[in-house]
């Protein structure tokens, strides 16, 4: 293995002085196995290319080597395969925007077998001609009987990165913000609006997704006010840091702009530290900002220009040069190349040339350029080639050559003779394409600019700005103007015009006349674009401009067509370097411009982001609130096994070694029928009722009639919506004249709350009558089962006897020291208690019946013995034997139905349908199967005569299927057709396995038909 | 209660009958054994989040008879019913403003029952009160760091300009309903309906997690 000595000395590309970087702090990584040094402050891109590594991937399609083109977020090659364990694994790592850390593992992600060597790669260098566009359209999936077998090969051969097999080990968060300005990207626009929005007396959020702010300061030499630009840049964030109404948020890529300026934006917290975040904090913050008003200054990504073979290592955008040059001082090469169509460019030339390498040619394809800095480059001795363009890369798996020709002023063909300049990397700069993505997630549209030649962001509806190259600002100075003006106004717009004193910083005027761009994309080539080698438009999709131009002629003309068939943008970059030559390339090949060509929609996120920062802390036991009764500690403590009921935990049955579901359950109900059993009913939604037109509400919202229930006396009451369906059921006790306890089910009671008070809000508010929640408020504990009657009264001191305390009485009484009500109503057929404490005695009075229930062997018992103890006595679940598609007639609860009140009640129209009265409806009905262990599944569908052909003529389904313990045999009931009218006729259920059981239909009370087992 | 037109319940048990009993559980009671484990380690904490002791809660409503009400509370309680978004606070005493017609209002826990008593001698119009002292769990979260859990758990403005001591709202925390109150000196205090404590606890105590949130239970 390598010393670090040898290690730092493999870094050939690197400079000895200059940079933002620590040398002091040398970094170790690996690449594809194999080991390199870089320092603090690289990005993994900068320190690759440090080492003079030129191969980072194959392409997706045809295999082709590739290296870094870019240095930042517009990257379309160098996407790699981090994590050094397999829960850390993450695919599709930018290397340009990874922060290098000690330790940091990473690999190619569609090299197989490696990166170096690809069998893919002879396909796409011999056989390309094979792989146009909608390949695998036209090839693949036909024979459609062969498709799995082409799968295998094209998803091990195709695709990006691997996601880790194992739970991600990190934690993610959100955070939410408000904002009177929230200011997109931090380079000098940025900066400058950020500044004068705050000291107009906004709240500012300053965001950006670069380590550190600057921008493009971060390499530029232009000196502002006098200082270096990073120099200006610290002076700035000092202030702003300063502010405590200012976030400044590094790190941090708005990935996503919403409607009414809500943004979505997530921090990198700790992916630049290490392969896991340090103990106790979060890896990535998604942050949720709310802003009064939005500045977009979100700046431009420098397109290259498209000439064969521009996918070579060794080909890059030109501005990256000085980026790499001047932030890490790397020089990504040895001899230099450079195309353009612009002035920008020339900088990163002169830049190459102060690092002491050799600058080869600037090519430019404009005839006379006029620009300050070209008279720059040529003072300086580099040669300029003007008129001429590099029609083609060459070398194999690095740039060898450029060859160059003289094109006409249009750029549309090849003039004259071609030669081959000997280099190593090639530069090109097709001119900057303004970063509009986040202006057009509120669904504007961008507007192209004949100026900036580039889409500008267009006219909204949001309090949105933009200042700096988004906008089409083309010096510093500029920049720095709009800026300052923009965040003035952006302040203002939002309530805040405290006096700015401050005049836009001065930059330095190095090249204050700039000379038009050449509106060129695709360079010509001796051959046309089907004959000449490929010239890359997307690189991460392998889109060629051949590719484009055979898809317009195949037909498909709108870019939103050429997008999806030829998969231009649809990589993890989404074509932030391509898409502009694309449509260019389409505009072109129709005979439009490119206005009318238009340009493709962008949709957040402007950046892939990870399923864990989307979820956030909303994960495991935080997914959603678990909701516990005030007893939830005994039941854990006692064996309980849980069921979810809404966001209820209740204990389903509660189990002792060794013992089985279903003994568990059986268990339950014969203590419970026998002697005494137990269930903590605090999950029931509770509404307590008051005001003196509390009576007539519950007349109207409910089926059945209240105006003759005593306090003292409680009600089963069912509940309708408008179309006479039954929706909840519960029993309602009056606890005064005026005042009333209403009971829901326990997954109902938000909505039945929320019900009543939209019909209070909205129909009837002349009512004087007030609902409020209680469900937490009261722990209620069921006992149920003949020696009920027995434990309650060793516990309170009334007198609990049948006379005293009838079958649906409720009273007030201590039980076991502690203020009750005590409700007399059964959910089990049996005699049966509620006792309902404040919920903070809750767990002192259940303690209290064990132990006073000891002598009587009470048992818990757990909401699957509630289901069969209720079904044996026929009582229904809402839910369970309702759909939302039966009226209380069709559930034989006519009873609970009266039609003779003065007002009407909700459901009473409705359940009066043509279609709600007719016969045949299937109406529940209880089932005993012939064979009395035969198991009937819920949901299982009825038929009258079994040996009809399929398909035969369905008449119901069973809705509840229980083993009764107490009866020693199946129990179900029913939805049958007419089934109220055919008492004790057969039905027959035909099973998967194809059995059929047989069943005889009879009435949903199993047990105690006469209730002397309730009233007892 | 024959005779009375609600069912006014003193939900306070009489001393003797449990007397020397551990009758009485906060939501949070389960956590309290961790806390003392805990305690012992003092690390440097940004941030401390706490579960009250219980305290009173009466929910009152009322329209027409919203001015008799006040005068009643101030008479028995010292505050009046605060107005939008507000709350006003006595001692022990506190009414937080939840509704156009809805109050909270929180006293000693023996209290409760002749408050609400009082009350409704005072107002003869349509109101009603609802003793929800064991509904709820009050929290509190104090120190530099809480109003960053809590922009962690609520999309409410919890910035001192926006939200300022004595301020009221009724808002959601993380996936529960909180009444959220903000306090003097970087603390706040969380009504949550006690079912959810539990998860209220948990998410509080991840989002405390980086500002290594310490844990009490608060007597007041």
């Amino acid at each position: 293995m390598m010393s670090n000595h040898q290690l730092k000395l493999q870094q050939s590309n690197r400079l000895t002085t200059g940079g933002r970087i620590d040398r002091g702090k040398p970094l170790v990584f690996s690449f594809a196995g194999r080991r390199f040094m870089g320092y603090e402050g690289d990005t993994l891109a900068s320190a690759l290319l440090a080492n003079g590594v030129d191969i980072v991937g194959r392409s997706f399609k045809y295999g082709r080597p590739r290296g870094i083109m870019t240095a930042g977020v517009e990257e379309p090659n160098g996407i790699l395969q981090l994590g050094s364990t397999e829960a850390t694994q993450i695919p599709n790592v930018k290397a340009t925007e990874q922060s290098l850390y000690n330790g940091l593992v990473s690999n190619p992600v569609n090299g197989w077998p490696s990166a170096e060597h690809d069998v893919m790669g002879l396909f796409g260098r011999f056989g390309g001609a094979l792989m146009s566009p909608g390949f695998y359209y036209k090839t693949f999936m036909w024979p459609k009987s062969q498709w799995e077998n082409y799968e295998k090969f094209i998803r091990k051969a195709a695709g990006l990165g691997r996601a880790p097999t194992k739970p991600d080990v990190d934690r993610y968060d959100h955070m939410h913000h408000h904002a009177d300005v929230m200011v997109v990207g931090a380079g000098p626009a940025g900066l400058v609006a950020a500044l004068s929005a705050s000291r107009a007396g906004a709240r500012v959020i300053l965001a950006d997704e670069r380590s550190e702010l600057g921008g493009s300061l971060l390499y530029s030499t232009e000196r502002i006010e006098g200082l270096e630009p990073m120099d200006w840049v610290e002076k700035v964030v000092t202030e702003l840091n300063d502010n405590p109404r200012v976030t400044l948020l590094p790190r941090s890529t708005v990935n996503g702009y919403h409607d009414h300026n809500f943004l979505t934006i997530v921090e990198k917290r700790s992916d630049h530290l290490a392969d896991t975040s340090p103990d106790g904090t979060v890896r990535q913050r998604m942050h949720k900002v709310r802003a009064g008003s939005v500045v977009l200054a979100t700046g431009a990504h420098e397109r290259p220009l498209v000439y064969a073979n521009n996918d070579l290592p060794g080909c890059m955008v030109a501005s990256s040069l000085s980026h790499y040059i001047h932030r890490f001082a790397v020089v990504p090469g040895n001899s230099l190349v450079l195309m353009t169509n612009n002035d920008s460019a020339y900088q990163s030339a002169l830049d190459w040339q102060d690092a002491g390498r050799q600058v080869i040619a600037i090519v430019d394809t404009r005839k006379e350029p006029e620009g300050r800095i070209v008279d720059l480059a040529v003072e300086r001795g580099i040669r300029v080639l003007t008129g001429c363009a590099i029609i083609e890369a060459q070398g194999r798996k690095r740039v060898r050559g450029a060859v160059v020709a003289p094109i006409n002023a249009i750029g549309t063909f090849v003039t004259g003779d071609t030669r081959l300049l000997r280099c190593d990397t090639i530069a090109t700069s097709g001119g900057w394409s303004p970063i509009v993505h986040l202006s057009c997630h509120t669904g504007s549209r961008p507007v192209w600019s004949e100026e900036v030649l580039g889409f500008v962001p267009g006219s909204t509806v949001e309090q949105r700005f933009s200042a700096g190259s988004v906008s089409g600002s083309q010096t510093l100075a500029q920049c720095l103007a709009v800026g300052l003006a923009t965040g003035i106004e952006a302040a203002t717009a939002s309530g805040n015009s405290d006096d700015v004193q401050m005049d836009a910083p001065s930059a330095s005027a190095g090249n204050d006349v700039v000379g038009d761009t050449m509106p060129l994309y695709l360079v010509p080539h001796t051959k046309p674009a089907s004959r000449a080698p490929k010239q890359f438009v997307d690189m991460q999709n392998d889109v060629t401009a051949a590719g484009i131009e055979m898809t317009t002629r195949e037909g498909f003309e709108s870019i939103e067509h050429v997008k999806r068939y030829t998969a231009l943008g649809f990589g993890t970059d989404q074509g932030k370097t391509g898409n502009i030559n694309g449509m260019a390339i389409v505009a072109k090949s129709l005979n439009k411009t490119i206005q009318e060509t238009g340009t493709t929609v962008f949709r957040p996120n402007y950046n892939p982001v990870s399923f864990g920062v989307v979820a956030g802390a909303n994960t495991d036991d935080l997914f959603d609130p678990q909701r516990f009764t005030p007893m939830h500690t005994w039941h854990l403590e006692h064996g309980a096994e849980f069921e979810n009921v809404g966001q209820w935990k209740r204990p389903l049955y509660y189990t002792t070694s060794g013992e089985t579901m279903e003994e568990a359950i059986a268990r339950e109900q014969l203590a419970t029928r026998n002697g005494i059993g137990i269930l903590d009913a605090s999950t029931l939604g509770k509404i307590d009722i008051q005001g003196k037109d509390a009576r007539e509400f519950l007349g109207r919202v409910y089926t059945n009639a209240w105006e003759k229930l005593a306090p003292g006396r409680c009600r089963y009451g069912l509940m309708c919506g408008e179309d006479g369906m039954v929706m909840d059921d519960g029993v309602t006790s009056c606890l005064a004249e005026n005042h009333f306890l209403m009971t829901t089910t326990s997954g109902g009671a938000a909505r039945v709350l929320a019900w009543l008070e939209i019909y209070h809000q909205t129909e009837w508010p002349e009512m004087e009558v007030y609902f409020n929640s209680v469900t937490d408020q009261w722990a209620t504990m069921a006992i149920a089962g003949p020696d009920s009657r027995k434990l309650l009264a060793n516990l309170t001191e009334i007198d609990v006897s049948a006379e005293a305390f009838g079958f649906m009485d409720w009273r007030v009484a201590n039980v076991a020291g502690i203020p009750a009500r005590i409700f007399r109503i059964s959910f089990t057929g049996d005699l049966s208690f509620e006792i309902n404490v404040p919920a903070q005695y809750g767990l002192h009075v259940w303690n209290a019946l064990f132990k006073a229930g000891e002598a009587y062997n009470l048992t818990p018992y757990g909401t699957e013995t509630m289901h069969v103890l209720r079904a044996e006595k026929g009582f229904i679940i809402v839910g369970q034997e309702t759909d939302g598609s039966m009226t209380p007639i069709d559930l034989n609860h006519g009873w609970a139905v009266s039609n003779k009140k003065p007002f009407s009640f909700i459901g009473k129209r409705g359940m009066n349908r043509a279609d709600c009265v007719r016969e045949n409806r299937k109406e529940l009905v209880g089932l005993l199967t012939t064979d009395s262990q035969a198991k009937l599944i819920e949901g299982a569908q009825a038929v009258r005569d079994p040996n009809q052909a399929i398909p035969m003529s369905m008449v119901g389904h069973v809705t509840s299927s229980y083993h009764s313990a107490y009866l020693n045999r199946r129990i179900a009931m029913a939805v049958i057709k007419g089934g109220l009218q055919r008492m004790g006729e057969k039905v027959y259920f035909p099973m998967a396995d194809g059995s059929c059981i047989e069943a005889e239909i009879c009435s949903t009370v199993f047990l105690d038909a006469d209730s002397t087992r309730q009233k007892a | 209660m024959s005779n009375k037109t609600v069912n006014v319940m003193n939900q306070c048990p009489n001393a003797a009958a449990v007397s020397g009993a551990n009758v009485l559980q906060t939501p949070m009671h389960h956590v309290e054994a961790a806390i003392k484990a805990r305690s012992a380690t003092r690390a440097k904490t940004s941030v401390t989040l706490a579960e009250m002791k219980l305290t009173g809660l009466l929910v009152l409503r009322a329209n027409a008879s919203r001015d008799a009400l006040s005068k009643a509370l101030n008479k028995v309680a010292g505050i009046a019913l605060p107005e939008t978004l507000k709350s006003t606070e006595s001692g022990a005493y506190c009414a937080r403003w939840m509704a156009p017609d809805e109050w909270l209002v929180s006293c000693p826990n023996i209290e409760a029952f002749d408050i609400e008593n009082s009350l409704r001698t005072a107002v003869d119009g349509h109101l009603a009160i609802v003793n929800n002292t064991g509904g709820y769990s009050v929290m509190r979260l104090s120190g530099a760091d809480a109003r960053n859990v809590l922009k962690k758990s609520t999309v409410y403005d919890v910035s001192p300009e926006n939200f300022q001591a004595g301020k009221v709202v009724n808002t959601t925390l993380a996936k529960a309903q909180v009444v959220l109150r903000a306090l003097p000196d970087d603390a706040f205090e969380l009504v949550v309906r006690r079912s959810f404590a539990d998860y209220v606890w948990l998410w509080l105590q991840r989002a405390g997690k980086e500002y290594n949130m310490q844990f009490k239970m608060q007597e007041s």
